[in-house]
């Protein structure tokens, strides 16, 4: 589900290794100890990611992870909207029109 | 064409531009060019006459406004006219006195040169005036976003731009990753008053956003001035942080990630149209959500939305017909049968006893490259929908009821070939599912749990199976576990062994395989024993003992004394002396008491003389008078590990009985942790009786509010356990009345007690939750089910309005609407019911009954079912004899579902304008009629 991957945030094409980096990185910068919820949700993401398998398992069935329907779409867009990016510099610079 | 555009403004003239004074242009242009329209601002200026005010300003101006049009002209595409325009506006340079421009002209000059122009501008500058800290900060600036660092050259050595540019130029590596963390560490350097000095801030800022840190955050971006390059960026992260009110453009909100409300918004849209099945306006917020949630693959996105709509057709808000065609819009071409199939899958794996169906994995995994292009991907793929799929069957009981004709055909296209044994066929499902994913360990599990789910298949076959398993993962001790399990069911006990010395080849130091194998040797010798074998018995509880750690060692004891007994003929009481002098006074009524219990669970074993149970008996009583000297310790040590020495070696753990006289004397002498560790033991060891007896003896007398909460705890749990006590009443009172320091206790004692008893009271112990006592009463579960049976309108119709054969109803049993009435029960439907419903059926259409009457027919016939069917979950629950106030407690129960109670009260009228309510049994009308309207003739009904 795209949800796991908005958590991370990271693209759905992103490589395992991808996906390891950017966990061990989130850990790193949200210790449990500082919010638990967003530290639990970044550990469901990468449990569901970790490998291939429960990536591709997820890819299949991860809607029926959700008792309800609702809460499916809650969770995707709660990933995004908490899916706060780190763009590189020519992004932000491009996205106010000052690159040459 | 052209003609008829001169036609159309032939007739207009062109108003005359007003002249203006030169100052007046020139202060609009500034103003235009300040709002952004570049394009008026060089309007206005090319109508300043020549010569008309200060020339230098006007070149200024011009040439600002040509620069500022050129970015807008190349942000559209237009970059040979940007190109141009770039040009003309170079034109105007020349004109420019930079060392005469006032401070904000020159800022405003120095931003529209690149990095190295503005160098050289600022240091040509720097000769006629002083440094200007607000120039430096807008030449860094433009050093950082051209990144041109060779004209720094010109400043002298010292120059804060010269000096503090090295680490800006090692950091911006870092900052186009987006690694703002280490960009700001690398920038740790640059001082405080240095022109670069906000980058250094905003680095931290963006770390912070990152982060999710929004004090932090706060922080930074406050220290940030005005005029930063990155305004716009800035503005947006103040906003996130609470302190800004200005938002960024759309194109910095995506960029940061922060366009979460219009997310949001337009996700409430999609669930509205869902919940409403608008299949328009869910396509129209289907695609708008994707595209926002995932602008980098907005299909995956759009696939993952639809199928959580596929998941509203299962509460019918939308038609399937209508997913289908949603799907068909949303998605290309190539993908449509594979999103479909998914869907059918998820839609399966959500609730598999309605929807089990091989077809749809059929579909999916026809279509799989198109969502897995990798071989390997598609590999784990066809194992993990294969699995799904037999766990599925499971759930949808296929291995108990097999495959119908389509199914069987599903599944056959799915293996490749017809299933060998169709009972086995999600065995043979999990097999192809791990030939495609060998590593699944979960799938792995489940197989050989599946194995055990088929006690009566064929057995070569399973053996079969599990050898095969065997070769396919050489190092798994499992297969060879699950073979000797096999083999000791069925008493081969030497197959077993070595079964299971493979097993243990395999993992030298997995416990279970230790302790079946201890299991194994106690097992054969009670075999051998039984059939006069005794050197072989004797050898076999030499290997029992040989095994390493101490493993049954209390049965083992047994074992030996009963072969030594036997061996010993006659004289049982001096061998059995002989043998137990050498133990402790505890471990000697251990033995004796398992020993006692061990007789008479095999006391139809052929050497298992009479006269030796009794003579053990008689040692019993004997031992029996160390008791008083057992100190509590030793009481502990007498039943310490009791149940896990026992269990799987008899079929009942009820040792405790055997000494059944003396539990009062021992109990009375413990207190505290060691009271509840023995109660544990007994309770589990059918020595119930014994703690109720000590518990009523503790608690006698006692003042309510005096009572140890965990005894009154241990004694309620006993009491539901008797039928004595029902609902939550009394848990909820000593739970209340331990506080929060008791409830740990009771929690942990909750966690103990809850394998020993039955349901629902298990549950409510797992849980330590007592309310679901006053929800649960499972003998009733099935009420629900009767009121959608006879509650559904139209039922009637349905049966009525079969039109099969009638020959073929009577021949073939239930037709398929009356096993829509009927089918929800896990047994065979009542054949009076089936036969009813058929010749109901019949009547109706031969033109013998007409359907009204049928109707009050199949009410009558189907509300007397009811009635029978009520008495038997009242015999299920127990409640047939029960005491008036538990028959009474139990209804109240059952009755605080308010659509069950209005059901019963429905029955009861029914009952009473019939005249049936006599025949009532007293639980029923207990029932049926609350304590307001029980009047006599429910009593006559007793």
């Amino acid at each position: 589900m795209l949800a796991h991957y908005l958590t991370l945030g990271l693209a759905p094409s992103a490589s395992q290794a991808e996906i390891r980096r950017r966990y061990l990185e989130l850990t790193r910068s949200h210790p449990p100890s500082r919010n638990p919820d967003r530290f639990g949700r970044i550990a469901a993401a990468y449990e569901a990611l970790q490998d291939d398998r429960s990536r591709v398992r997820t890819a299949i069935f991860g809607v029926a992870e959700y008792n309800e329907w609702e809460l499916a779409l809650d969770v995707l867009v709660e990933a995004r909207v908490a899916a706060r990016k780190a763009p590189g510099l020519q992004a932000l610079l491009a996205a106010e029109g000052l690159q040459r | 064409m052209r003609d008829k555009r001169r036609a159309k403004h032939r007739g207009k003239k062109r108003a005359p531009q007003r002249r203006l004074p030169p100052e007046r242009l020139l202060a609009q242009a500034r103003h235009s060019l300040a709002a952004g329209n570049a394009r008026k601002a060089l309007e206005l200026l090319r109508r300043v006459p020549r010569g008309g005010g200060d020339s230098a300003e006007v070149a200024l101006w011009q040439f600002c406004a040509g620069i500022e049009r050129a970015h807008q002209l190349a942000d559209k595409g237009l970059t040979k006219e940007a190109a141009v325009m770039r040009a003309r506006a170079g034109q105007h340079r020349a004109a420019i006195a930079v060392e005469n421009l006032p401070e904000p002209d020159l800022l405003r000059y120095l931003r529209c040169l690149d990095g190295g122009e503005a160098v050289s501008a600022y240091a040509e500058c720097l000769a006629d005036r002083p440094p200007l800290a607000a120039a430096e900060r807008v030449v860094a600036d433009r050093l950082v976003i051209d990144r041109c660092w060779q004209p720094l050259e010109c400043l002298a050595a010292d120059h804060p731009l010269r000096r503090d540019a090295e680490p800006v130029r090692r950091s911006l590596e870092a900052m186009d990753r987006g690694c703002w963390q280490r960009a700001a560490g690398l920038l740790e350097g640059v001082p405080r008053r240095s022109p670069f000095a906000p980058w250094r801030t905003f680095c931290k800022a963006m770390a912070s956003f990152a982060a999710g840190d929004d004090r932090g955050l706060e922080r930074a971006a406050a220290l940030l001035p005005e005029d930063f390059a990155l305004a716009g960026t800035v503005a947006e992260l103040k906003r996130c942080a609470g302190g800004g009110e200005r938002a960024g453009s759309v194109a910095v909100q995506q960029a940061l990630g922060t366009d979460g409300a219009l997310v949001a918004a337009t996700a409430g849209k999609l669930g509205q149209a869902l919940r409403r099945g608008a299949e328009h306006q869910i396509e129209a917020h289907l695609v708008s959500l994707a595209d926002a949630v995932c602008p980098e693959d907005p299909l995956a996105a759009r696939i993952d939305l639809l199928m959580i709509a596929a998941r509203t057709t299962l509460d019918d808000s939308l038609a399937v017909s209508a997913f289908v065609g949603l799907v068909q819009r949303t998605v290309p071409e190539e993908y449509f049968e594979s999103v479909i199939a998914q869907a059918r899958l998820l839609l399966q794996r959500i609730d598999p006893d309605e929807m089990w169906n091989a077809g749809a994995a059929v579909d999916y995994l026809d279509n799989l490259p198109v969502r897995f292009p990798r071989p390997a991907d598609q590999a784990l793929a066809r194992g993990c929908v294969l699995e799904s799929l037999a766990r599925g069957g499971v759930v949808a009981e296929i291995h108990r009821y097999g495959l119908d004709a389509d199914e069987a055909r599903d599944v056959t296209a799915l293996l490749g070939s017809a299933p060998q044994h169709p009972d086995l066929a999600l065995v043979d499902l999990m097999m192809a599912s791990l030939s495609a994913d060998p590593q699944a360990t979960s799938g792995f599990q489940f197989l050989l749990d599946l194995l055990r789910r088929h006690p009566d298949a064929d057995e070569a076959r399973l053996r079969g199976i599990l050898h095969e398993l065997a070769l396919r993962y050489p190092d798994a001790p499992e297969p060879w576990l699950e073979l000797a399990s096999r083999d000791y069911a069925r008493n081969a006990y030497r197959r077993a062994e070595e079964a299971l010395g493979e097993a243990l080849r395999r993992a030298p130091y997995d416990e279970r395989i230790l302790d079946l194998q201890a299991i194994g040797f106690l097992k054969s010798a009670d075999q051998s024993r039984k059939r006069g074998r005794l050197a072989l018995a004797a050898q076999d509880l030499a290997r029992a003992a040989g095994l390493r750690g101490a493993r049954r060692g209390a049965v083992l004891l047994v074992k030996r004394l009963l072969l030594d007994l036997v061996e010993a003929g006659a004289d049982v009481e001096a061998a059995a002396a002989a043998h137990l002098d050498a133990l402790t006074p505890a471990a000697r009524l251990r033995t004796l008491a398992v020993a006692v219990h061990d007789l008479e669970e095999n006391r139809h074993g052929r050497n298992v003389d009479a006269q030796i149970a009794s003579a053990l008996r008689q040692v019993l009583a004997g031992a029996a008078g160390a008791i008083a000297r057992l100190a509590p310790d030793e009481t502990l040590d007498l039943v310490a590990d009791l149940p896990a020495d026992c269990r799987i070696l008899y079929r009942s753990l009820r040792v405790a009985s055997v000494l059944t006289e003396w539990w009062p004397a021992l109990l009375v002498r413990l207190d505290g942790d060691r009271l509840t560790a023995c109660f544990d033991t007994l309770l589990a060891c059918g020595g119930r009786k014994a703690v109720r007896n000590e518990l009523d003896r503790r608690l006698r007398g006692a003042g309510v509010t005096d009572h140890d909460t965990l005894l009154a705890f241990y004694l309620a749990v006993i009491r539901y356990e008797e039928r004595e006590d029902y609902g939550a009443a009394r848990f909820l009172d000593i739970v209340e009345r331990a506080g929060a320091a008791g409830e740990r206790r009771l929690r942990a004692a909750a966690k103990r007690l809850a394998p020993v008893v039955g349901q629902p009271l298990r549950q409510a112990l797992q849980q330590f939750d007592f309310g679901l006592l006053e929800r649960l009463i499972p003998a009733f579960d099935d009420l629900r089910e009767m009121i959608e049976d006879l509650g559904t309108p139209g039922a009637l119709d349905r049966i009525l309005g079969e039109p099969a054969d009638p020959e073929v109803v009577a021949d073939a049993g239930p037709t398929e609407p009356a096993e829509e009435i009927e089918g929800a029960e896990e047994a065979e439907p009542e054949p009076s019911v089936r036969e009813f419903e058929a010749a109901l059926g019949r009547a109706v259409r031969n033109g013998r009954l007409d359907r009204p009457k049928a109707g009050l027919l199949f009410e009558e016939e189907a509300i007397l079912i009811t009635l029978d069917r009520l008495q038997v979950m009242i015999d299920d629950a127990g409640l047939r004899d029960a005491a008036a106030e538990i028959v009474s407690e139990t209804a109240r129960i059952v009755r605080a579902d308010g659509e069950v109670g209005r059901f019963l009260d429905e029955l009861a009228a029914w009952c009473t304008a019939n005249a049936r309510r006599a025949g009532l049994s007293q639980e029923l009308a207990a029932l049926l009629y609350t304590s307001e309207d029980a009047g006599p003739a429910g009593k006559e009904g007793c």
